[in-house]
């Protein structure tokens, strides 16, 4: 009996320090921010020297403090701290950083459209930077498209680390078309016979029937302009009446899923696609197993280079889109950004901190920053040839990591052209860029992230995934769409259809 | 050795044991041969795919990559200093609190038992516990990876039945002989559990070594960034999403599988090392609890 109530007192007590524990969690935040502010009393001065932090994902070596790093200090006029974290649990450690209200004085927030970052927002983690940044020229360079995309209550919170917003080619083999007699596939039924020719004509001539037409991956992974070609939307497709409609389930996607399933049975399309990663579908390219190959353009170069290792007269060509039955094609536009520079909002006290910041930022947005990203500082790693070429130390370059020392880049609709590849492999993805321009196809939600998607949108997807692969494998017929569409929308796809109209009439430009 | 003729009975047996045993440690052989072959294998043999079990040829090329790193020596020392000196702190404190707790004359010791369980089941989350490590001012050294987990209640609790198992009449005996607590402690309790501080070493410094997660969430100087989290840098690995927007200049002689493999092999290799050395008192360790004393 005693000792019962011992262990019941003993139980009270750990609880009341749970729940206490709990409750300081929520004050934590408001705790850091009010009692953290080095500079907060300082004047508006710009000569005066100040410590700027800046934390962001990393990619390879740290940078190394040398000339390059010695030059921004002086520039600036700062004592620059970059933080570079690892990209491995860069997610994890911006949400700590954030959450904990130890930010750096600028940081990159990587995932968006993310409910954590709708959150920290309406909170008031970050620094609404509209008055900040208008007079920045080159910051101000980014296309309306994507400000429009980082809006939230019409307001910009982060300035977006800028990419291309198509990235994707169709890529065949080249030789295997030739050895075959076959012409550059212009349509989905050549495409369709093309895949077929690779599968049993034996396009590499080895005698051996070891060849098929598309790479593909789990979850029907590389077939984004093949569905394009169907008219089956990007996310959601303005449907004729105005109303938006998710793509898992437009008539195109039916249309595009018997392409796909028929062409399963033809043995054109990998029989392992349903467990294989994107380096394993990759594999199946540089072996000369696939012969045809959707996905993104700077992937273009490390595929003509790993080929032609294993087998020096692959010739591997990206091509123009190909036209579907009712004569659509088009590749998914992205949302034309990597990441936010964000700047917490406690800096609002000190403006002179934040003018510093955002000069700094619209440097690394400048020609002379995208120069100094690439190839460092003249005369200590690169010198201009008098024909104007450069002359590079890529040693020094590398071995210093000058690239990874600021975060921001240049607005460049070529950033993904592969600069370490061979000139004509370079020009073609710099072409292939331009010829995706205007072949864009809009999500036009992609900025939006309905309550129900957060809710139920890994469900959704998983059902949409295992319907999908179910029918290409012949587990389930085309003939049961109709049946998935249902299915789909009883469990959560129709309040998420309703959630996502409804923004779209409100927000709809 | 055997002075009897085994039945065919037993024979079979034994016969049976072998052949699963070694199935057993073929299976577990194996993907280690794979990741050693793929580190070593020259490029055309890895592009290729499939299993390697066995290079065509010697390519040291990963292992070249890896070692001339700028930041790998650094590194290493870290993660050294990390694994002998957190190891040192865990067994020191581990056993200050598990050797008062095995004594039955100690009041509160239910309690404060109690609340070591409490820890295992419930602990503080992500976020209050970088809050506790940055305001006593830890982030960025790296007592930060090695403070916070000084003990644990794991270790802790079977520590402390160890020490239970031995004689209280050992323990007397020395007290007549003018010992004080820490000298029974140190001379008497401490030899007679080798064993358990074998085990624990090993439990402790694999742990250390293999840390990732508290270092890069502690550290943001990337000279303390111990081994695993240089090595993990090294590969470019993730979704798709960032294989398009990382810097691919992974354009060099070496393949990013071939790497990977090679980062395995360093970060696994020194850790195995010292299995040997501890291993004959790890046997007895495992075994603790089974025979009491």
């Amino acid at each position: 009996m005693n000792n019962n109530r011992k262990f019941k007192t003993v139980l009270y007590l750990s609880m009341v320090v749970a729940i206490l524990g709990g409750s300081a969690i929520g004050c934590a935040k408001k705790d850091t921010a009010s009692s953290d502010q080095p500079s907060s009393t300082a004047k508006a001065d710009s000569s005066k020297h100040i410590k700027i932090s800046s934390m962001f994902p990393l990619y390879g070596d740290p940078a190394q403090k040398t000339e390059g790093w010695k030059f921004i200090e002086d520039k600036f006029n700062i004592d620059y701290e970059p933080l570079a974290i690892p990209n491995n649990s860069s997610d994890e450690k911006e949400k700590l950083a954030v959450a904990s209200g130890d930010m750096a004085d600028f940081m990159v927030w990587e995932s968006f459209p993310s409910a954590d970052f709708y959150n920290y927002t309406e909170q008031g983690a970050f620094l609404a930077l509209d008055d900040y940044i208008k007079n920045s020229p080159n910051i101000m360079k980014l296309p309306k498209t994507v400000w429009d995309n980082v809006k939230i209550n019409g307001k910009i919170y982060g300035i977006p680390r800028p990419r291309p917003l198509t990235t994707t080619a169709i890529m065949v083999r080249k030789d295997w078309l030739d050895n075959l007699g076959l012409p550059v596939p212009k349509t989905t039924d050549d495409l369709f016979k093309t895949a077929v020719a690779f599968t049993k004509n034996d396009p590499d001539k080895n005698g051996k029937a070891d060849t098929f037409g598309f790479a593909v991956g789990e979850n029907l992974a590389f077939l984004e302009t093949v569905w394009n070609a169907f008219d089956t939307g990007n996310g959601w497709r303005v449907m004729e009446d105005g109303t938006l409609m998710n793509s898992t389930i437009t008539p195109g996607r039916k249309q595009a899923l018997t392409f796909i399933s028929d062409l399963y049975k033809e043995g054109a399309i990998d029989k392992d696609f349903a467990v294989l990663k994107t380096t394993q579908v990759w594999d199946k390219i540089n072996n000369g197993n696939a012969g045809i190959y959707i996905g993104n353009i700077s992937d273009y170069a490390h595929f003509v280079e790993d080929t032609t290792k294993i087998n020096p007269n692959a010739k591997f060509e990206m091509i123009p889109l190909v036209t579907g039955p009712t004569g659509k094609s088009g590749v998914n536009e992205q949302i034309g950004f990597y990441g936010l520079q964000v700047i917490p909002a406690k800096l609002e006290k000190d403006p002179e901190k934040v003018k510093r910041i955002i000069s700094f930022l619209d440097w690394q947005m400048s020609d002379e920053g995208a120069m100094f990203k690439d190839y460092g500082l003249e005369g200590v790693h690169y010198t201009k040839n008098a024909d104007g070429t450069l002359k590079v130390n890529t040693d020094k370059l590398k071995a210093e990591a000058i690239g990874n020392l600021i975060s921001q880049n240049k607005f460049d609709p070529y950033l993904n052209v592969s600069k370490t590849a061979e000139p004509e492999v370079q020009k073609k993805q710099h072409d292939m860029f331009d010829y995706d321009a205007d072949k864009g196809v809009t999500n036009p939600v992609i900025s939006y992230l309905a309550p129900t998607q957060i809710e139920k949108g890994a469900d959704l997807a998983k059902l949409r995934d295992e319907f999908f692969v179910n029918v290409v494998m012949g587990k389930r017929k085309i003939e049961d769409f109709d049946k998935f569409a249902n299915e789909w929308l009883d469990n959560g796809g129709r309040q998420l259809t309703k959630e996502v109209n409804d923004w779209y009439k409100a927000n709809k430009k | 050795m055997l002075h009897y003729k085994p039945s065919i009975g037993s024979r079979a047996f034994d016969i049976g044991n072998v052949c699963i045993l070694l199935l057993f440690s073929l299976i577990t052989l194996i993907p280690f041969l794979y990741v050693t072959a793929t580190s070593l294998a020259p490029m055309k043999q890895v592009l290729q795919g499939g299993l390697i079990l066995w290079p065509e040829t010697i390519d040291w090329g990963a292992y070249h990559t890896i070692f001339s790193n700028t930041h790998f020596v650094n590194s290493l020392w870290v993660s050294i200093f990390i694994t002998v000196t957190g190891t040192f702190v865990n067994l020191l404190f581990t056993t200050l609190m598990a050797y008062p707790l095995s004594k039955k004359r100690l009041k509160g010791r239910g309690v404060i038992l109690f609340l070591v369980v409490v820890t295992m089941l419930f602990n503080g989350g992500l976020i209050p516990t970088y809050l506790v490590v940055k305001n006593i001012h830890l982030l960025n050294t790296v007592w930060s990876v090695i403070l916070p987990g000084a003990i644990s209640a794991f270790n802790l609790i079977i520590m402390r039945n160890f020490f239970m198992s031995i004689p209280e009449e050992l323990e007397d005996a020395a007290r007549i002989d003018g010992c004080r607590n820490f000298g029974v402690l140190f001379r008497i309790v401490l030899p007679l559990s080798m064993p358990a501080l074998a085990t624990f070493t090993l439990f402790y410094a694999v742990g250390h070594w293999n840390n990732y997660f508290s270092a890069v969430m502690y550290i943001n100087k990337s000279d303390l960034w111990p081994i695993q989290v240089l090595l993990r840098q090294m590969i470019i690995e993730g979704s798709v999403e960032q294989f398009q927007n990382a810097a691919l200049e992974a354009s060099a002689q070496v393949l990013p599988k071939s790497i990977k493999m090679a980062a395995t092999i360093v970060a696994t290799v020194p850790i195995l090392i010292i299995y040997p050395f501890l291993q004959k008192h790890f046997a007895k360790g495992v075994l603790l609890g089974s025979v009491k004393g």
